[in-house]
């Protein structure tokens, strides 16, 4: 609820002599400066012709714009493309098959006879040898269908 | 209306105002005018003409203009959805997006099955005739020049990045339909890869030649080739799993399509024109239990003991005994994933898990654990086994001829007594062994989730007697190997029973974890009677010095089964098998080896075991197990009577 405070008689209210003296109502003075016909039509086409400039700068910047993604695109699919074609090579490489057979190359054998060292104590678990590669023949005569055809 | 009607009442009472003068000049006219008629009586006849003339004229251009206005309405209210419609959809452009299928990798994160973008190339012989000239637009000499020279300029760079020679690709560059026309599409290659055809655009575009195209065509790849081929499976031609996992589990691979849709031009895309985009959701990726380096290892030994028993398959599992998780599952012989063409029915099957057989020997594990479990059998029980002993309407006899033999049960188990496995089943309830058989997971599938798991069969409580004697040795009963393996692993593992698992976790597209199917665990036997087990089995291991798995106590049993010949519905043939766990002292790992109609040497202990072996020495140390420190106990095999 909101109250409004009652304004003191007479005080605001004017006098009769006032009264008369003021018309009741009277002409609103008008602008002093009017524009000509002519140059308002020229700043309406002014401002037309500015929306207008605005207008196509901002279109040619958008389309550009969008040819700028859309060529940015296609060179990301292009990235990834190859990457894909990177990352496939890199599983191949990564592959068990792969690995065995450079390790193989490298003169690498499995190791039947490993030992393990207990770092708290220092003590090794195990017998360490010397493994000659012939302990798990099998394994790596193994016949071709087991890996790559 | 209520303002007019006060302006009007208030003008009316002002004399002067427009309103009230309007009707006199009105008056006067028509008051002229009936003067005028009656003034020149001699025009009426020019002026009616006049008058008609006019009438008509309007009345031709009310029509014409009511047509015009009615065209206007059609266009633009009544057909205006089907224009603007037919209008939207001409700049409309909609693609498919297609979701990448999902990845298998193994435990380590070496990727089994994965998909590479590719593309299938093919060329269009009639835009290659014109270069690219519309078949409405005449060339010009220097178009025409170039169009003649396209062929072989296009088949150069076809050469160059898909192999082999131009000549190989002028055919299907100029390729004709049958009525003699060039033809509008002549594939040229399937699963190009989607860079090797970005250089390809690349290099057309520089010499600005036309007519190749292409659609998606994504390519599976199996980059460890054979490698648990059997368990990953294979898609077909059109990209679907059609084998093993990539079968089991397609829906969730394959991902769900999405759709982008947008307005263009000519001139490519509208900017800020309407457009949808629900993008496509990748398919999931399946992180497996296996382990690639272990399942090559697995692989290389089985393959070498396949080939060289003449078996004519054979299937080994590697098991992590405390989670039942599966390390290695091979199956032999086996196929590339990547090269299905060259692939028999019986490289694509996986024995692992679709073959049941009679387990043979194998099951006296079983059957001494039930026993044990009962407090019917310890290691040391004394069992005097004859010769042979009748069952049913037969005999039942041992692998090995023999007068009679007063064992232990560790000697039953270490000489793999038929008679003695017999004997002491004998004195348990037939209700209660098919209770423990079931509860180690015999007779139903584990879970695993691969195809086609088989079930195997058990007889039920109600088994004939005989039926009882011959499966406690490992007969009249079928099983698989992932049960028989998973059953042996929960009866060394304290006797707690893991199901077998093969799937370790996934993610779906938005990378979120999804469930998968997991190892239910129960409790099969006691902890004791696991010790008394574990205590016998070590006695198989110890029996001969070729059967240790150097620097570790390791336990096991052999498994020499006939084989059930369906041509004949009789005994042919042998199933050769081992099962191997180590180390003895807290089992952590199982091998199980099965070679099915081994030709050259037929027994468990001579085929199976030597490839268990070797993969257990080669999986103890990877798995990081320390070698045993102490001595395998001297097993009394025998007793004095």
């Amino acid at each position: 609820m909101s109250a409004e405070i009652a304004t003191p008689e007479g005080r605001l209210r004017p006098t009769g002599a006032e009264r008369r003296r003021r018309p009741l109502l009277s002409a609103v003075p008008g602008s002093r400066h009017r524009m000509s016909g002519l140059a308002f039509a020229v700043v309406v086409l002014l401002v037309l012709a500015l929306g207008l400039v605005a207008a196509l700068v901002l279109n040619t910047t958008l389309q550009s714009q969008s040819a700028q993604i859309t060529e940015k695109k296609a060179a990301v699919e292009s990235l990834s493309h190859r990457q894909a074609a990177i990352s496939s090579q890199v599983d191949v490489k990564r592959s068990p098959t792969q690995l065995e057979a450079a390790a193989a190359r490298l003169g690498m054998v499995p190791n039947v006879a490993p030992a393990f060292i207990d770092l708290r104590t220092g003590k090794v678990i195990g017998t360490p040898h010397k493994v000659t590669g012939t302990e798990l023949k099998g394994l790596l005569d193994a016949p071709v269908s087991a890996g790559i055809r | 209306m209520t303002e007019r009607k006060g302006t009007q009442r208030r003008t009316g009472k002002r004399p002067g105002t427009a309103a009230s003068r309007g009707p006199s000049p009105v008056r006067g006219t028509r008051g002229h005018s009936r003067q005028t008629r009656r003034r020149r009586p001699s025009r009426p006849a020019g002026l009616a003409g006049q008058r008609g003339r006019l009438t008509i004229g309007l009345v031709f251009i009310l029509f014409g203009m009511t047509a015009l206005a009615g065209r206007a309405l059609q266009l633009q209210a009544i057909e205006a959805p089907a224009y603007a419609s037919s209008a939207a959809s001409g700049i409309q452009r909609a693609y498919t997006l297609h979701p990448d299928r999902g990845q298998i990798i193994d435990r380590n994160g070496t990727v089994m099955a994965a998909s590479e973008p590719a593309v299938l190339v093919f060329a269009d012989p009639l835009m290659i005739s014109r270069n690219g000239v519309d078949e409405r637009v005449s060339m010009g000499p220097l178009q025409t020049q170039k169009a003649a020279a396209a062929p072989k300029a296009i088949a150069k760079v076809l050469a160059k990045y898909l192999g082999g020679r131009p000549e190989d690709y002028r055919d299907i560059v100029t390729k004709r339909d049958p009525d003699g026309s060039l033809a509008r599409y002549a594939p040229v290659k399937r699963h190009v890869p989607s860079y090797t055809y970005d250089l390809i655009k690349k290099d057309l575009a520089a010499g600005k030649w036309y007519g190749i195209n292409t659609t998606p065509d994504p390519v599976r790849s199996y980059p460890a080739g054979t490698v648990a081929s059997n368990v990953i499976g294979f898609v077909n031609s059109e990209g679907q799993g059609a084998g093993g996992l990539e079968y089991a589990l397609d829906k969730q691979l394959a991902g769900t399509e999405g759709k982008e849709s947008y307005e263009a031009s000519t001139y490519g895309r509208i900017p800020l024109g309407r457009a949808t985009l629900v993008p496509a959701v990748d398919g999931t990726d399946y992180t497996l239990t296996l382990d690639s380096t272990m399942q090559l290892t697995t692989q290389n030994a089985l393959a070498a003991a396949v080939e060289s028993t003449g078996a004519t398959s054979g299937q080994a599992i590697v098991m992590n005994v405390k989670t039942g998780e599966v390390l290695a599952m091979a199956s032999m012989p086996t196929f590339d994933s990547s090269n299905l063409s060259a692939a028999t029915s019986n490289e694509l099957v996986n024995h692992a898990v679709q073959d049941a057989y009679e387990p043979g020997s194998v099951q006296k594990v079983l059957t001494m654990a039930a026993l044990a479990d009962q407090g019917l059998v310890t290691p040391d029980s004394h069992v005097e086994v004859p010769p042979s002993i009748s069952s049913g309407g037969g005999t039942i006899k041992d692998a090995f001829s023999h007068d009679k033999l007063d064992l232990t049960a560790r000697g039953v188990v270490a000489y793999s007594s038929n008679i003695g496995t017999t004997l002491l089943t004998r004195t348990m309830d037939k209700a209660v062994l098919a209770k423990y058989l079931k509860s180690f997971g015999l007779g139903a599938t584990t879970g695993i989730g691969l195809p086609g798991e088989a079930t195997g069969s058990v007889p039920g409580p109600t088994m004939a007697d005989f039926t009882r004697d011959q499966i406690s040795f490992g007969q009249g009963l079928s099983v698989t190997a992932i049960q028989q393996a998973a059953a042996v692993a929960g009866i060394v593992n304290g006797g707690v029973y893991h199901s077998p698992t093969i799937i370790k976790s996934a993610r779906n597209g938005q990378g979120e974890p999804v469930k998968v199917p997991a190892s239910t665990t129960r409790r099969v036997i006691s902890a004791k009677a696991s010790a008394q087990v574990r205590d016998m089995m070590e006695a198989v291991v110890t029996l001969a010095p070729d059967r240790a798995v150097p620097g570790y106590r390791t336990i096991g049993k052999t498994g020499t089964a006939q084989r059930i010949d369906p041509s004949c519905h009789c005994y042919r043939g042998y199933t050769a098998s081992y099962v191997g766990v180590g180390p003895a002292e807290s089992p952590s790992i199982l091998a199980y080896v099965v070679l099915n109609n081994p030709v050259k040497g037929h027994e468990g202990s001579a085929v199976a075991l030597p490839v268990a072996r070797q993969i257990l020495s080669v999986a103890l140390p990877r798995y990081g197990v320390e070698p045993s420190t102490s001595k395998p106990p001297k097993a009394v095999l025998e007793y004095k009577p």
